[in-house]
């Protein structure tokens, strides 16, 4: 029989064999900065958690909630969650593809710009040099430079996938193009701008026009930011833990192409009850219900993978963090088109209902699919064993309760939030006319908050703690890994 | 054609419900794939979300059996309309006229009552003694919309929209704005430092009469 696309791995002492060493190091930055930078945007919310109910710890116009805030959401998203889909695409992707990256240059170029981005975006952010458009505040000159990297990035992987040596593109990978292609897109779309100065520009949108690109990029932030690289992540690193097969290739299929065709037109969700046109608005809605099943999709097909491996998870805290991470991916993907119905977002919209719903996402899903990744690569990438599985441990649980308090304090204030800005007396007045009397009554949850919030931080150090005294453990300077291909 | 196994033997033929087929060929990185069909009620509640989408999209734009933000709107003003009109049926006292709100002026527990509401409600655009900012000055003898009880009444109640006065009818109860008249007749002629220039026609007022 003739072999086709996919020969055996090693074991031959056949002289026309090849080997292949896969570049880690870059892996390794990856994990570093992840864990970094994951630290430093968790300390970030911590202290705007804090200035919420404790208005003196705004300290100075450099350090106030409003300049923060962003600051702490793109550290989050594009430093924490940034560096960990890295870290997944450049692991995975060689080993799926049977081959070293394409070049190890662009590969640093890409480590080393998007860093800088980073702490352009740190020092510009607090500077209040901002575009006020959400998770794209950053001023045209970061903006191009981003540009310029992803696309650096995008070659790299795609010239990968060309000379890959694996004929069939395991659905990882599907999810790893949907990311790049779309993120460009949406970045170069909603970033376009006519610049007044160094540090300001202006958008080529006006009004509602503007409103609808932002949210159409804001909302497929969290679709292919958020939520595709992730799924990537979980389709390899899932069953490689578990040392079990995929439930369902053709669940996989299917999930993958409906999500990526109707997440991008839920954007307008976003913009209920404003002045752009109602019907925008109900195409928005009728998109993102559509869209429960492709992403409960994912979240069966990564719990079904642990059919009869479930005993695992006594020992491995790293299937505990999936199990936790793609819980709360249900839960939030089944909250999402649940807020989106419009008599429901009446209530939710301005609420702190959505902060509860946008963290059961970061906190839950992108958090623990990154920790969980991260425990898993440790040992591997450096070559030892992990220097504590009880902080891990530790961390697991200490993570779970700060997130499920910081959820249930932001639920219960939302709520709380809606019921009052909407209560009439019988006499046809509004109960609570004066905002302040709403805002004072959730000042309890605020302290809830920061307590959860503060917990998931602890948890972060802790697996700070443990990757440095991994790498302190490790003996020698690191070897890649390598395979044996056909030559 | 035989299913590659290489990743973990045992486990997949002991542990695994039924008798599941591998999917062949397909082994990545060790990673291989079952050819498990789609969960029947995944497949039912997409198809049902999909097939609910194009009756919603008629319903809301075309046909209006289901309410549009329009109809929603209108029938919750409707709503707050009838809670108005059963509250001040059941509660006649609560007529406005300028005898009405005389009672209130000159009463120190209600000119008090009427400062602390001006303070909070009124004091940013009429300054915090009435002095005049934004909104005109509240002391003088000048009056925009008439120098009665029931016309400062009517003006707290329905506001002037196209000055950029708010109606406060909604949110001050009847017994709050007839407070606020009497914290008003309770500054005439005190000619704070600051006062904006008159506007409107002159009137003279009395602190009874109106």
């Amino acid at each position: 029989m003739e072999k086709t696309s996919s020969p055996p791995i090693g074991a031959s002492s056949n002289p026309t064999m090849l080997t292949v060493r896969f570049d880690d190091q870059v892996v390794r930055y990856f994990v570093i900065a992840t864990v970094i930078w994951g630290f430093v945007g968790m300390l970030v919310g911590a202290l705007i958690a804090l200035q919420m109910p404790f208005w003196q710890a705004n300290l100075g116009q450099y350090l106030t909630f409003g300049r923060l805030r962003p600051l702490h959401t793109n550290a989050v998203i594009f430093a924490f969650a940034g560096n960990a889909i890295f870290a997944a695409i450049y692991y995975s992707t060689q080993r799926l593809t049977k081959t070293r990256m394409y070049s190890d240059v662009m590969s640093r170029i890409h480590f080393w710009g998007w860093q800088s981005i980073i702490v352009s975006a740190a020092i510009t952010l607090p500077l209040g040099i901002t575009t006020s458009k959400e998770y794209a505040e950053l001023e045209w000159p970061i903006d191009i430079l981003i540009a310029v990297i992803w696309v650096i990035f995008a070659i790299n992987f795609f010239m990968t996938l060309k000379i890959r040596r694996e004929k069939h593109m395991y659905v990882a990978l599907w999810f790893y193009i949907a990311t790049i292609v779309t993120v460009a897109v949406l970045h170069i779309g909603n970033s376009l701008a006519i610049p007044v100065g160094l540090f300001k520009s202006y958008p080529i949108f006006a009004g509602v026009q503007d409103a609808f690109v932002q949210w159409w990029y804001g909302h497929n932030a969290v679709a292919f930011f958020l939520t595709t690289p992730f799924l990537g992540l979980m389709y390899y690193f899932l069953p490689k833990a578990a040392e079990r097969p995929v439930f369902s290739y053709r669940l996989s299929i299917v999930h993958f192409w409906s999500l990526v065709f109707l997440y991008i037109w839920a954007g307008p969700h976003h913009l209920q009850y404003t002045s752009v046109p109602e019907w925008a608005v109900t195409l928005g809605m009728v998109f993102s219900v559509m869209l429960w099943m492709p992403s409960w999709g994912g979240m069966i097909n990564g719990p079904f993978t642990l059919r009869g491996a479930w005993h695992k998870l006594r020992d491995s805290v790293v299937l505990k963090m999936y199990v936790i991470g793609i819980t709360f991916y249900g839960m939030s993907t089944f909250e999402g088109p649940l807020l989106s119905v419009k008599t429901v977002n009446a209530l939710s919209h301005y609420t702190d209902w959505t902060i509860g719903h946008v963290h059961a996402g970061a906190l839950g899903w992108n958090g623990f699919m990154t920790f969980g990744m991260i425990y898993w690569l440790l040992p591997k990438l450096w070559k030892t064993d992990l220097w504590s599985n009880k902080l891990a441990n530790a961390h697991f649980w200490i993570g779970t309760i700060g997130m499920l308090l910081y959820v249930m304090a932001m639920y219960s204030a939302g709520v709380t939030q809606g019921l009052m800005w909407r209560a009439f007396d019988g006499a046809g007045s509004l109960i609570y006319p004066d905002f302040m009397e709403t805002v004072v009554q959730i000042v309890p949850m605020y302290w809830v908050r920061l307590v959860g919030g503060s917990l998931y931080l602890v948890g972060m150090m802790m697996l700070g703690l443990n990757m440095i005294m991994t790498i302190r453990n490790a003996k020698d300077k690191p070897t890649d890994a390598a395979i044996s291909v056909p030559a | 054609m035989k299913p590659d196994k290489s990743m973990s033997d045992k486990d997949t033929t002991k542990t695994t419900p039924n008798d599941e087929p591998l999917i062949a060929g397909h082994n990545y990185d060790g990673i291989e794939e079952y050819d498990n069909p789609m969960p029947g009620w995944w497949v039912w509640l997409f198809v049902a979300s999909i097939v609910w989408t194009p009756i919603y999209i008629l319903g809301v734009h075309q046909f209006g059996f289901i309410n549009s933000y329009e109809d929603d709107l209108a029938d919750k003003q409707a709503e707050l309309a009838e809670w108005r009109t059963a509250y001040e049926d059941a509660n006649p006292s609560l007529d406005v006229s300028d005898e009405s709100i005389a009672a209130y002026v000159g009463v120190a527990e209600h000119v008090e009552a009427g400062s602390a509401l001006f303070t909070k409600n009124c004091a940013m655009c009429h300054g915090p003694a009435a002095e005049g900012l934004i909104g005109p000055n509240l002391t003088d003898e000048y009056w925009i919309h008439g120098p009665a009880n029931s016309n400062l009444f009517g003006v707290i109640t329905n506001g002037v929209l196209e000055k950029g006065m708010t109606p406060w009818g909604s949110i001050l109860s009847v017994e709050e704005r007839s407070q606020l008249v009497a914290f008003i007749r309770s500054v005439a002629g005190s000619n704070p430092p600051g006062g904006k220039a008159p506007e409107g026609e002159i009137a003279t007022i009395t602190a009874d009469a109106g």
